[in-house]
């Protein structure tokens, strides 16, 4: 987007305003005369009289280049005033662009041909209150900022109030060029680029560098699901350990060109990206002492690795991924029995370690005040710490005299504050004197501004067998997609045999639209949800004579579960928001897999029942009892962009020798940009989550 | 000379000529004419024509090309506190994606103040026609003060919400008053979801001296669209001149007039419906040419599409099957004769179901009608065309017809028992409030039927049917069922709940928590008031949440209850206390692995150290 040069248009009017001021006249109230010996009043009053840049600094070594497609660290002190205090702070659309450094004064000549190039519109919230409130955004070098060609352009920074923006009075001044020549006639009198409001304003001047970019910078935000990671100090039987915790993992790729139509591997990163999770005390005589933990594999099937290495990132995006935490065995030595037995507070780091050199933001420093590395920096950005809070986790007890109980929860959460997946299942086996139950349960809802907000499947399977009341033996299914109860199906047994084998399944579709307008355009919005839910069911329920070949033949009577259950979906969603102007388009585009999972658990429970045991005299059972349960998923995948184009020609780069040229490749839409709003790239996963075998477990109420 | 002073030159030089010229050509100027009080007023018969126009201004290409529009007004009666009775017609001359929809006569009523108090319509007319005209047209209205004023607010409203707009006359000449117009954001949405918000209504405009409404305007719109991570900004130049002489399409007669309806004049954003038949016009206009497809073919391609694509939705072979649907005579019958045959790959069917239950044609309520009783057809397939019947978009009384009798459907074997339940609980989808009163109130009498049964499994359908209408016109016996004596009934009473109001019922289910002592239906209240309450609970469902904690012993139980009052912590310092009061007594420790979802890192320490202090 161009930006005017207007720095000399503010001045032309005030000098054109006091030489034409006419002799008074007689108006009515609330009237003044204007020109034209027309009565006038004044404009209607903006909620700012006025709004200032009165600090910006550029936390970076300006000695050093500012390189395309990377970030720039800035910090903008931004003074607001209003006639009355205002209700409430107030949101004001703000730009930075850049504009080519010229030593001195140009002339008019010259200023009109120095380049300009757009960078990031951002909003602030103004308050009016004539107190400095500091922003930073993060801003990253457009591509357009070089010209083909060119190797490097010095710029200087503007920052203006949005030309559409009605806080201000049409005569306020709203443009701020940081340039030599605004120093020179005090344009820019009040900025002063130390953080210390009582330092002399400067002027505010930076020299900024642009070069293209040397290479990939690579970078990472994490965030954990909670405060508390469990250590498991025992799991018994064969199943996976036991995560400790989750994270969210959000990566970030710098220098690459997103729109390089001639490159089919925008997203291939110069070499391979590992990365490492690890622990530490936060406090005490081992603080600091970190001990890697794992991450789960690539392969699904594989146990969890130290390391997960990667190649691909989409450019000008987050890439979100999600990971369980376990520990290592020496983790877990230390924290039971070792010199961390007695830690509590622990700090979590996540790191990527490039096998190539990372370029870019070379000259990033910190802000007056601030200590350690700098934040934006190749070599500086790639670890992130969080505190969790260690507590040392036992599976509750599986077996007591009366009762033999298999139970395991898995939750599991996708998402941003945007779009969210909640996903639970669960199952709970238990054998008891009198019998033996089943109850596996699978709930995943969606919660969402476009999508539908809806209960995707909630699942239930329960098989149960009661020897001594028979007739409440029995089985019960229910499957609600979509919000709606669509089956729900029940079956007492008190005959000695059951057998049920269906794989229930429906595809459903759910769309959420509106169709809304601004003026006479209109704006569409549509969310559509679809995808296939089932229950998938083999269940056995016996006693006595039904049982092929009875585990406790010499107990009175002998009851039998075997069961497979398993609930499945594969969903996707898509989401559009389409505002179709005559000349302009813009909205939301893409498609994501929501989720694909299944949860096959496999069980079989015998119990046989004394009625009158010889030794106690009352009633006692016999049990064996195993369980064997995984769950086979993959989580939120997929990206979403929003989009802006005109009408007219578009244009494509591509490399052609050394050089890269710019040549029109189609026509109608000419995309203007567009923004990767959410990456998701969750990797498949299968999980062990219960696998134990009791066998001839004695039970005594 | 630098440019400073060259511009203060120029300046001067440009002032001194501005001068010299008001002084040459006005040598005796005639006192300026006085405020005085503005009004809309009209003669009897007269006709005003404008040309508008509306050109967006986002993106580099502005204004290369606009909606332009031609507004015929005759002035036909003076009613009631000087409003003004207006025939009006649009007749599009460029830039409209449907000019077919502006193409409506109307009626405008205008008040004293110039506000358009209301627009009529004949018989007939479509949502989708109004909203084009008065969306077209809204942006134009301005409303005039009360009495002798230069300045004045006024409440105005648009498709999207209501705003208040500041006026200020700027100049009163005999040519016409000038003022402006400054609106800013919304007061008020039209919705509680809307994605629009007004970011500014700006306008200059000339009053006509003899107080017919307009005679220009010039204007600008901003609205900001809130989309899923970023927000679009849409930017609008508004236009609108007097075309003296101008011949144009004829207003409608005060005749017509006389027989139109007065509605609102700005109407509620398109519903549902309209979205649905614009996805089915989508999917239509995608199968042309399809009419010809044989349903082998159609069937061939479906499953090429089907398998493949890795994408979950299976959107394309769906879409495809949608439009074939849609595009061929007969295509749902030959569609159903293919399954019965067998001739289809089982992977696909419940594709398939989906595709006629989307289609809602006749041909494709009558496939599914058939299949439910189509004993050719696995029992899977006629239970999905039971609930596919129920969820259709167009509620039919021979859908309810179908459904009700397959309900009813004799037999004990276990297909038929399922087939009955599936049906049973599609027609609790056609008893909504959103449903014609007359299929719903007759679904709803199915439903009370199965309620009222001896059967606690056709009580239980009849439970989760009610809970699929969400309405609270079955609230009652929903309510009794809470009570009852069966923990599988008092469960299925309380998931029936979730959909109703929010208000009515979580002091019922709190109140049922406090009691219950089955852990099956305490798990179910607690889900129930959490997908219920959405966040929003009062402090008897915290306070009974946080009863129930000691009271299960059940970890799943706790777990939804841990979820209950973790959803109410960031409002409710009752549930805040009680979930960091828990801490010191949970067992599971993946239970307090998710109280830790909800509560700070600096009270969770402190839970976690009472906890050690007291094992």
């Amino acid at each position: 987007m161009a930006i005017k040069t207007r720095w000399y248009f503010p001045l032309l009017a005030s000098a054109m305003m006091l030489g034409c001021n006419g002799p008074g006249r007689t108006c009515g109230a609330g009237t003044v005369e204007g020109a034209g010996g027309v009565c006038t009043v004044a404009p209607a009053v903006a909620p700012f009289t006025a709004i200032t840049v009165t600090h910006l600094n550029v936390p970076y070594d300006e000695s050093r280049p500012v390189f395309v497609g990377h970030r720039l660290p800035l910090r903008l002190g931004i003074t607001s005033r209003s006639a009355q205090p205002l209700a409430a702070p107030r949101q004001v659309t703000l730009n930075v662009s850049l504009i080519e450094h010229a030593t001195g004064t140009p002339t008019t000549e010259q200023a009109a041909a120095l380049r300009q190039c757009f960078v990031r519109n951002f909003e602030v919230e103004l308050n009016g209150s004539g107190d400095e409130q500091l922003f930073e955004p993060s801003i990253e070098i457009p591509r357009e900022c070089l010209p083909t060609g060119a190797d490097s352009v010095t710029y200087n920074v503007v920052v203006q109030v949005d030309a559409n923006e009605e806080a201000l009075p049409a005569d306020a001044g709203r443009a701020w060029y940081f340039t030599e020549a605004a120093r020179a006639s005090m344009g820019n009198g009040e900025c002063r680029s130390s953080m210390d409001p009582t330092a002399q304003p400067d002027g505010c001047v930076h020299r900024l560098i642009v070069r293209a970019s040397p290479g990939t910078d690579i970078s990472e935000k994490v965030t954990p699901t909670g405060h508390v990671a469990l250590f498991w100090v025992s799991t018994a039987g064969q199943e996976t350990r036991r995560e400790m915790m989750s994270i969210q993992v959000d990566r970030r790729a710098y220098g690459k060109d997103p729109f390089d139509a001639a490159s089919t591997d925008a997203d291939r990163l110069p070499g391979m990206v590992t990365q490492r999770v690890r622990i530490a005390p936060a406090t005490g005589s081992h603080a600091g002492e970190y001990q890697p933990l794992r991450v789960q594999a690539a392969d699904p099937m594989a146990a969890p690795t130290e390391t997960r290495s990667f190649d691909r990132l989409t450019p000008a995006a987050d890439n979100r991924y999600e990971y369980e935490l376990f520990p290592t065995d020496e983790v877990m030595g230390l924290v039971t029995t070792g010199d961390w037995r007695d830690v509590n507070d622990f700090t979590v780091e996540a790191c990527l370690e490039p096998s190539f050199e990372e370029q870019g933001e070379d000259g990033d420093v910190l802000n007056e005040g601030e200590e350690g590395a700098a934040p934006h920096s190749a070599r500086s950005d790639d670890c992130r710490r969080f505190s969790v809070l260690g507590v040392r986790a036992q599976p509750a007890a599986a077996t007591s005299a009366s009762r033999l109980d298999f139970n395991r929860e898995w939750s599991r959460s996708w998402g941003n504050d945007k779009i969210s997946l909640d996903a639970r299942f669960n199952t709970e086996n238990y054998v008891i004197v009198g019998g033996a139950v089943s109850d596996t349960t699978g709930r995943v809802a969606l919660n969402s501004r476009y999508l539908p907000d809806i209960t995707l499947v909630d699942a239930k399977a329960y098989a149960g067998v009661d020897l001594f009341q028979p007739d409440r033996t029995g089985l019960e299914f229910r499957v609600d997609v979509f919000g709606v109860r669509a089956l729900g199906y029940e079956r007492r047994v008190p005959e000695s045999r059951e057998l049920y084998n269906r794989d229930w399944s429906v595809m459903r579709r759910q769309c959420k639209s509106a169709r809304v307008s601004v003026g006479p355009i209109p704006v569409g919005l549509e969310g559509c949800v679809q995808g296939t839910l089932g229950l998938n069911v083999n269940a056995g329920l016996y006693r006595d004579g039904a049982i092929e070949m009875r585990r406790f033949p010499m107990h009175d009577t002998e009851g039998q579960i075997a069961v497979t259950v398993t609930p499945y979906l594969t969903i996707g969603g898509s989401a559009s928001v389409s505002v179709d102007l005559v000349v302009v388009r813009a909205g939301v585009e893409g498609q994501i897999t929501l989720l694909d999972v299944r949860a096959p658990v496999t069980g079989s429970a015998n119990v046989g029942l004394m009625r009158n045991d010889p030794m106690t005299m009352r009633p006692s059972a016999e049990a064996n009892l195993n369980i064997n349960w995984r769950l086979i998923l993959t989580g939120l995948t997929g990206r979403v962009l929003l989009f802006a184009d005109t009408r007219g020609v578009e244009f494509c780069r591509k490399k052609v020798w050394f050089a890269t040229v710019t040549y029109p490749c189609g026509f109608k839409w000419d995309r203007r940009g567009d923004l990767t709003l959410f990456s998701f790239g969750s990797d498949p996963e299968t999980f062990t989550l219960l696998d134990r075998t009791f066998a001839n477990y004695r039970l005594a109420p | 000379m630098t440019p400073r002073a060259r511009a203060a030159s120029l300046a001067a030089a440009l002032c001194l000529l501005a001068g010299v010229a008001v002084w040459r050509s006005r040598p005796a100027p005639a006192p300026p004419p006085g405020p005085r009080r503005l009004a809309c007023d009209f003669a009897p018969g007269a006709t005003l024509t404008y040309r508008l126009e509306v050109a967006p201004t986002t993106g580099d290409a502005a204004a290369a090309s606009s909606l332009r529009a031609t507004l015929r007004l005759v002035a036909h009666e003076r009613v009631a506190r000087g409003e003004w009775i207006l025939g009006a017609r649009v007749e599009p001359v460029a830039g409209f994606d449907h000019p077919e929809l502006l193409r409506h006569p109307f009626a405008l009523r205008v008040a004293r103040n110039c506000r358009f108090e209301g627009f009529g319509w004949e018989a007939g007319a479509t949502t989708s026609q109004a909203d084009a005209v008065t969306q077209l047209v809204a942006p134009f209205e301005v409303v005039l003060g009360d009495g002798v004023v230069a300045q004045w607010s006024a409440s105005q409203r648009d498709a999207n919400g209501s705003f208040f707009a500041d006026y200020a006359v700027t100049s009163w000449s005999l040519a016409g008053v000038e003022a402006t117009r400054r609106a800013g954001a919304y007061e008020q949405r039209a919705s509680e979801d809307s994605p629009v918000d007004q970011v500014s209504l700006t306008g200059r405009f000339t009053l006509d001296p003899d107080g017919r409404w307009l005679r220009a305007l010039r204007g600008a719109s901003h609205h900001r669209v809130h989309t899923e991570g970023r927000d679009l900004d849409v930017r609008l130049a508004l236009s609108l001149d007097r075309a003296e002489g101008l011949e144009g399409v004829a207003a409608p007669s005060r005749a017509d007039v006389a027989a139109y309806q007065w509605r609102r004049p700005v109407e509620a954003p398109a519903d549902a419906d309209e979205a649905y038949r614009a996805r089915m016009a989508e999917a239509r206009a995608r199968g042309a040419g399809m009419a010809s497809m044989t349903p082998e073919a159609a069937l061939a391609q479906c499953l090429a599409l089907f398998d493949g694509d890795r994408d979950p939705m299976h959107e394309r072979a769906f879409q495809h099957m949608l439009s074939w649907l849609l595009a061929r005579e007969g295509a749902a019958a030959e569609l159903l004769a293919m399954l019965r045959a067998g001739r289809t790959e089982a992977r696909v069917e419940a594709l398939l179901f989906l595709a006629l239950e989307q289609a809602d044609t006749p041909g494709a309520r009558a496939a599914l009608i058939e299949a439910m009783s189509e004993r050719a057809l696995s029992s899977m397939n006629r239970q999905r065309a039971a609930l596919a019947l129920g969820s259709a978009h167009t509620p039919t009384r021979e859908a309810l017809t179908a459904l009700r009798d397959a309900s009813r459907a004799a037999g004990r074997g276990e297909e038929v028992v399922m087939e009955r339940g599936v049906a049973l609980r599609s027609v609790g989808l056609l008893a909504g409030d959103a449903v014609p009163a007359d299929i719903a109130e007759e679904a709803r009498g199915v439903i009370r039927e199965a309620l009222a049964s001896r059967d606690g499994m056709e009580r239980r359908g009849g439970l989760d049917a009610a809970g699929n209408a969400r309405t609270a016109a079955l609230l009652p016996p929903v309510q009794a069922a809470l009570d009852d004596g069966d923990a599988l009934t008092r469960a299925a009473a309380a998931h029936a709940m979730r959909g109703m109001d929010r208000a009515t019922v979580q002091p019922l289910l709190a109140a049922r928590l406090a009691r219950e002592e089955d852990r099956g239906v305490r798990h179910e209240l607690a889900t129930t008031l959490a997908e219920n309450g959405r966040g929003t609970f009062d402090d008897a469902t915290v306070r009974a949440a946080a009863d129930a904690l000691p009271r299960s012993p059940e970890a799943p139980v706790r777990a939804q209850l841990i979820r209950l009052l973790g959803a109410a912590a960031p409002t409710s310092s009752a549930a805040r206390e009680a979930l960091a009061a828990w801490v010191e007594r949970e067992t599971e420790p993946e239970l307090i692995q998710l109280i830790g979802q909800y509560l700070d890192i600096a009270t969770m320490r402190a839970a976690l150290a009472r906890r050690a202090a007291h094992p």
